[in-house]
Formats: structure tokens, C-alpha cells, sequence
């Protein structure tokens, strides 16, 4: 799927004294068959950005393409064709309280199938598949899904968005709040979905994931895109203006070439590939 | 030296017949500066917020400076405390900003022509001082956390627990909150801070570390005793440091017959 931002603007409260220019004239072409991560400080307007795909929010100015789909103010969607946008598009919230509202977990992940497709009778199969993916057995099937830690709350939201299975997933900050084996394993099952043709839009403070997971990194600063690239080539070249960090992986790395040893960070993209390039240099 | 928290064979559930913590037993004194960590559910939100008394214990008891804490005498510690709560949504009281940083310092009846001047003071620190007239609702992720340590950390209070406080903060924002947390503390050194954390760096630079595991504390140690348990962390599905990890797998390459956990002397191993 394709994903043309075009000179769009978006602020909030535009014609209050609150107004926020959040977004300022960005272009920006997505290609859902790479792995895009947004990046950038806080409040540089990621969140922003990507509740414009899905129409969660529409441009003060400009327009986003998305597949046929036109996100406008001059042109107003019908309910159907915003049902069907949204059916294609998951999205998960940064913090999951503002994406849960079930009275149980089981309810919460079916709502999603049964909102965007109402034939389907297997839903509750599908829930509970998606519930198994994030590693949440049948004992949480029937509790509320606001009475779990932090942490199980971001799972449910999560197989919420799996379990109806669209064709692109935007994840905002999906492995904030998770511990370290869970971040592991869910990245592993957005790759191999991401594998299967299912588009992933990621924003994540987490440097050490955009090198590993990444084809494409957009920054963001003050509402503007300031770089799009590969993770090498964003990573390799300063951060900090950005806010960013180098990932542990190439901080290291440098310390070996300052000591005169041949690397090609290109290949290094977790302890893995570095050790395997220590090796190939003998 | 008295403990500030004492924490006597305290059990909590918050369904009939599901424990989640289990018979803890636990001392911190004054000046403390300890992590929390454990896989997701473990206990370590309820574990926080038994020790600042916003939960009661099912069973056994919670002593605060000696005294033992109950639904009577609570306020003994409300009035000393404080909790960053993971989601900072939860935290949030005012309709603007600086009301929300106000709040707290209200409670502690600080007087309204010094408030201004805190209000500001801590908004400054923390990079909020743009963000005082808007409503907390309508913040990013990060700016919401930003603000919700503001509000805390204006108070000084004698023990805050930071829970998960972090998590939304860019890399660079991180490490200013965590030298400006650091700062606070070389300032007021019996200032007592619990981090309640995923991050295991940040768990590596605190003075003690407290695994919890199904609700119970199975490792309470140095940092760098806690890490070397690299069994048990695997175990418990956490991650051993970016250090001990890359010594794994040079020693699985054979490229080091030795580990070396420090950085700059692995680094002149492996250019021999
Ligand atoms: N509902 C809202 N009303 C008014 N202003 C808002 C609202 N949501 C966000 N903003 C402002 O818009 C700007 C961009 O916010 P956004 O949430 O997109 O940032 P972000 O890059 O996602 O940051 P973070 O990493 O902290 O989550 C910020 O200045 C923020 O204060
Ligand atoms: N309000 C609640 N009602 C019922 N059970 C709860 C509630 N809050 C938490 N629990 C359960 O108590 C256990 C411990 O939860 P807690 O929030 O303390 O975990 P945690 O270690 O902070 O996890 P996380 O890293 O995911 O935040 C979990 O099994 C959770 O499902
Ligand atoms: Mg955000
Ligand atoms: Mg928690």
C-alpha cells in the first residue's frame, strides 16, 4: 500500500488561542512494504502524524493519500468508506487506556472483528489466537481489561489490533511498557506478519529496535521532517541534535574502529551481526 | 539509622484467592536509591504502591519511620510521599498545567506567593515552563510524563516511587531526567527514590536492585551482584545487560576465552 502525505498542515484548536501548529507542510511517501519508524522528540509530532492515516485526525491543510482513500478538509468521508479505511489500517494508542473500553478482555480484542466484519461468526476463535500471540492465556479471557498491570493492558491492546487482521498496523510505541522478553517476542511477530505482507508504521524512542526491525527511518523535529533514510545511514551520523542515541551495538562498534579495527557498520545490526563482523575481520 | 519503609510479611490480592504479592518482607532506609524490576505482572506497581500506602496490606503490616501505618494514621505518609504512576493520565488533577504542579504543593499548604515561584522553578527543570497554561490532556506522550514529575518533584517529599516514569521520554530527555533526578537527590541526600522500571541501564545505576517474580522478591542485591545472576534473569524473561550479552557471543564465536564486562578493556582484547 501507498501512503502520500502532501503538504500537510495540522494544528490543534486552529482558530482558538490555543492553536498548536503540530504539523508543518510535510511530504512524505510510505511504502508499506518497507518497515517505516518515526522518530524524534518528544512533542516533535509523531502521534500526530500517524492519526492522520488512519483519519483519526484530518489535515488543517493539505491532503494524505492513502490507497484510494483522500484524508482532506475539503472533502468529507462518508461512514462507509471510513469503516473500510479503518478496517485496513490497525492502530494502537501510545498509552493503552485510551484504546481499551470492553468490560473483558475477551470482548475488548473481539470488538474489532465483529465492528469491521460483522459475517465473520469465528471471532471469538480469532480473539483468543490473538490474545495467544501476545502471550496472554484463558485465565485473562474474563477479566477486566482495566484491572491488569501496565504492561498486560498494552498486550490486550495489541491482539485488539491483530485480531482483525489489517493491512497495515501503526504501532505507537508498541514495546513501551513491556518487559525485556516481550519486547523481544513481539518484535519477532510484527517481522514475520510484516513478512507475510502486512505493512508496519512504528514510532519508538527504542534505537536499538529501529536498527534491528527498521528499512526506513523518518525524523521528526518541531512538526517537520527533517531526515528520512535508511537506520545506517540516520544512526550512523549524529543524533543528538535529534534527540536520538546511538544503539549500544554501533557505540561499541566505534570504539573497536577508533582502535583501528575494520567494521562495516552497514552489516551490524544487533550483537549478532556484530559479532559475525569482528569475525569476518579476524 | 531507622528505616523509612518497613515492610513485614505483607501479602496482597486484589481478587479472592489470587495473591500477588506473597509474604514480603523488605527494609529501605533513608537515602535509598533502589530499582524495581520484574517481567510484566509481577508485582511491581502494587509492590509501589503498598509501600507509599495507597494499598493496604491483606495481611501483615507497613511501618513508616517505625510507626505502623493504618487506615486511621495514613496521612503520616500520604503527606511524605509521592508516585509517578505509569500512565501519567492517572495522575492528573488540574485543568492546566501549572494548577497540576500547584495541586501537591496545595496539599502541603505551601504558601500561594511561593508557589508561583516553584511552580516555575520545577516546570523549568523538567522543560515544561512552555506547556503551563495548556491542559495535561492534550500533551504528547512525553510531555505528559514531563509533567507528572514536575508535580512530584516540586513537593520534595521524603520517598518518591518513579513507576515506569520514563518510558515515554526520548533518549536524550531520559538522560536529562535522570541527571536532573540525580541532581535533586546530591542535594537532598536523604531523599529516598524507588524506580520501578523495564530499563535495565537505569536499574544498573541505582545502589540496590530488587527482582520480583510472580510476586515474590527472588534477588535483592548490588546492581552488579544482581546482574551477574544471568541464570535467574533469564529465567525470569529479562534481559542481561548490552554487555553481557555481546561477552555471550564473542565467547560462543570463540573470539574471548574470558569475559570482560568493561567496555574500553574487551574493546583492547578484541583489537590485539
Ligand atoms: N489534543 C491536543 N490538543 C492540543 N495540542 C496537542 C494535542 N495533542 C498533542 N498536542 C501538541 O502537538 C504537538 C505534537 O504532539 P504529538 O503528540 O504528535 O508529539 P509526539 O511526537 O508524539 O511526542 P511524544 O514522543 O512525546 O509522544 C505537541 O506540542 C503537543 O503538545
Ligand atoms: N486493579 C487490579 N485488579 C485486579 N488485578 C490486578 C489489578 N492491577 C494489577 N492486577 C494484577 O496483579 C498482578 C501484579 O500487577 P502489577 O501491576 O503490580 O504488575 P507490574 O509488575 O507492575 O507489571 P507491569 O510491568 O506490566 O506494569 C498482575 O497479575 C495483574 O494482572
Ligand atoms: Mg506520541
Ligand atoms: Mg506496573
Amino acid at each position: 500500500m501507498q501512503i502520500d502525505f502532501q503538504h500537510v498542515n495540522f494544528s490543534y484548536n486552529l482558530k482558538t488561542i490555543f492553536r498548536v501548529d503540530a504539523l508543518k507542510d510535510v511530504n512524505l511517501a510510505i511504502d508499506t512494504n518497507e518497515v517505516t519508524a518515526i522518530v524524534g522528540k518528544t512533542g516533535s509530532g509523531k502521534s500526530t502524524l500517524t492519526q492522520l492515516i488512519n483519519k483519526l485526525l484530518t489535515p488543517s491543510d493539505g491532503a494524505v493519500k492513502i490507497d484510494q482513500f483522500i484524508n482532506t478538509p475539503k472533502k468529507r468521508a462518508h461512514r462507509k468508506q471510513l469503516q473500510a479505511l479503518r478496517s485496513e489500517i490497525g492502530f494502537l494508542f501510545q498509552f493503552p487506556e485510551n484504546q481499551l473500553f470492553a468490560d473483558t478482555v475477551l470482548k475488548d480484542v473481539e470488538f474489532g472483528i465483529r465492528n469491521f466484519h460483522p459475517k465473520d461468526q469465528d471471532y471469538e476463535k480469532k480473539a483468543k489466537a490473538a490474545l495467544k500471540l501476545v502471550g496472554l492465556d484463558e485465565s485473562f479471557y474474563e477479566r477486566s481489561p482495566f484491572d491488569l498491570s501496565g504492561g498486560e493492558k498494552k498486550r490486550v491492546a495489541i491482539a485488539g489490533v491483530l485480531a482483525y487482521q489489517p493491512k497495515v498496523l501503526i504501532l505507537d510505541e508498541p514495546t513501551a511498557g513491556l518487559d525485556e522478553m516481550s519486547k523481544r517476542e513481539l518484535m519477532e511477530l510484527f517481522k514475520k506478519i510484516h513478512q507475510e505482507g502486512v505493512g508496519i508504521i512504528l514510532v519508538t524512542h527504542d534505537m536499538d529496535i529501529v536498527l534491528k526491525y527498521a528499512s526506513k527511518v523518518v525524523v521528526m523535529d518541531d512538526g517537520e521532517i527533517k531526515k528520512i533514510g535508511s537506520p545506517q545511514a540516520i544512526l550512523q551520523n549524529e543524533v543528538e541534535p535529534y534527540h536520538l542515541a546511538t544503539p549500544n551495538v554501533y557505540h561499541f562498534a566505534h570504539q573497536l574502529i577508533a582502535q583501528g579495527k575494520k567494521i562495516d557498520l552497514n552489516r551490524v545490526k544487533d550483537v549478532t551481526t556484530l559479532v559475525e563482523e569482528i569475525k569476518r575481520h579476524g | 539509622m531507622k528505616p523509612i519503609i518497613k515492610l513485614e510479611n505483607v501479602t496482597y490480592s486484589y481478587r479472592p484467592s489470587v495473591e500477588v504479592l506473597k509474604h514480603i518482607n523488605l527494609t529501605i532506609n533513608p537515602g535509598e536509591d533502589i530499582a524495581i524490576i520484574g517481567h510484566n505482572g509481577s508485582g511491581k506497581s502494587t509492590l509501589g504502591k503498598l509501600i507509599i500506602s495507597l494499598l493496604k496490606p491483606r495481611s501483615g503490616r507497613l511501618l513508616f519511620n517505625g510507626i505502623e501505618i493504618n487506615h486511621k494514621n495514613d496521612n503520616l505518609i500520604r503527606a511524605k510521599t509521592g508516585i509517578v504512576f505509569q500512565n501519567p493520565d492517572n495522575q492528573f488533577v488540574g485543568v492546566s498545567v501549572a494548577d497540576d504542579i500547584a495541586f501537591g504543593l496545595e496539599n502541603q499548604c505551601v504558601p500561594h506567593e511561593k508557589m508561583e515561584e516553584i511552580i516555575k522553578t520545577y516546570a523549568e527543570k523538567v522543560g515544561v515552563l512552555d506547556l503551563l497554561n495548556k491542559a495535561p490532556e492534550n500533551l504528547s506522550g512525553g510531555q505528559k510524563q514531563r509533567v507528572a514529575l514536575a508535580g512530584i518533584l516540586a513537593m520534595l517529599p521524603d520517598l518518591i516511587v518513579f513507576d515506569e516514569a520514563l518510558a515515554m521520554l526520548d533518549p536524550k530527555g531520559k538522560q536529562e531526567i535522570s541527571e536532573l533526578i540525580n541532581a535533586i537527590k546530591q542535594e537532598h541526600p536523604r531523599l529516598t527514590i524507588i524506580r520501578i522500571t523495564h530499563d535495565l541501564d537505569e536499574a544498573f545505576h541505582s545502589q540496590r536492585v530488587i527482582v520480583l517474580d510472580y510476586g515474590e522478591i527472588v534477588l535483592d542485591d548490588t546492581p552488579a551482584k544482581v546482574f551477574q545472576e544471568e541464570a535467574t534473569l533469564k529465567r525470569l524473561g529479562l534481559k542481561t545487560p548490552f554487555i553481557v550479552e555481546l561477552n555471550n557471543a564473542l565467547m560462543k564465536a570463540g573470539l574471548i576465552k574470558e569475559h570482560e564486562y568493561q567496555p574500553h578493556k574487551l574493546v583492547e582484547k578484541l583489537c590485539k
